[in-house]
């Protein structure tokens, strides 16, 4: 099998990501299905900023256990404590699944870039992961992602 | 090691790049086949996944190096794993 073929050799929906991307495939035959952009509150990353009083530099950590002693004794100080923030970014408020002009109602196909926010896994540091990738089904009007809560720890690839 | 979940990327703890995690498909560590000590049979591709949490950072950047395409598997919890970020978000 080829490397990161989906295991059902599900058709691929690929997203366009802004104007000029969804325009162009418009012009390919896809049909746009245009979504809104937007964050979830609930997945978050964490990090703290570390500056070296003597040299400024900084050291930005993301895990609890790389904290750095910075007492009084030490040349570090917080200068950022531990801060929540929503890890992605995203070049347009909109964005667009690309569909196939010959896609069938009920077909089910693999999403390789979700527009909507799923949470994919968390960990007990606190962080909440974004979901990738998803199946779907083609309901004739939109793309039902069929979503599977999972506590994700592990990372392949 | 050093692993950023957001990006999936893996560096040595010098920050090398090692790799970036590219696998889009819920792989089950724990449902895979053992294909020795150190590494599982992938349920997906024709490939072994290699257990970082059993090798060093050099072990690893050179297995990588070697061959590209090696996979790797990380759990957020391993001993000689540190979560990191670089400050930057991830942009699509």
């Amino acid at each position: 099998m080829i490397r990161n073929e989906n295991p059902q050799s599900l058709r691929i929906i690929k997203t366009a990501r802004d104007r000029a991307d969804i325009n162009y495939a418009a012009t390919k035959g896809y049909k746009p299905l245009i979504k809104k952009v937007e964050p979830s509150a609930e997945i978050r990353s964490k990090y703290s900023v570390i500056q070296n009083k003597k040299t400024g530099t900084i050291q930005v950590i993301s895990d609890y256990r790389s904290e750095i002693d910075t007492g009084p004794d030490t040349d570090f100080e917080t200068v950022i404590g531990w801060t929540d923030y929503y890890p992605h970014t995203f070049k347009s408020p909109f964005a667009a699944y690309l569909i196939p002009p010959d896609i069938e109602i009920g077909e089910r196909v693999f999403v390789e870039d979700l527009i909507e926010d799923y949470i994919g896994g968390s960990w007990n540091q606190g962080d909440v992961f974004r979901l990738k990738s998803a199946e779907a089904i083609w309901n004739g009007t939109d793309l039902v992602i069929q979503y599977a809560p999972e506590n994700r720890r592990d990372f392949v690839g | 090691m050093k692993f950023d979940p957001v990006s999936e990327s893996v560096f040595t703890d010098k920050d090398e790049f090692i790799k970036k995690l590219s696998c889009p498909y819920k792989i089950n560590w724990e449902n895979l086949e053992k294909a020795g000590p150190t590494q599982r049979k992938c349920s997906v591709c024709d490939h072994n996944i290699i257990d970082t949490e059993l090798f060093t950072d050099n072990e690893i950047l050179k297995m990588v190096n070697e061959n590209p395409a090696t996979c790797l598997k990380i759990n957020l919890n391993q001993v000689n794993i540190k979560l990191t970020t670089n400050g930057t978000n991830d942009q699509k």
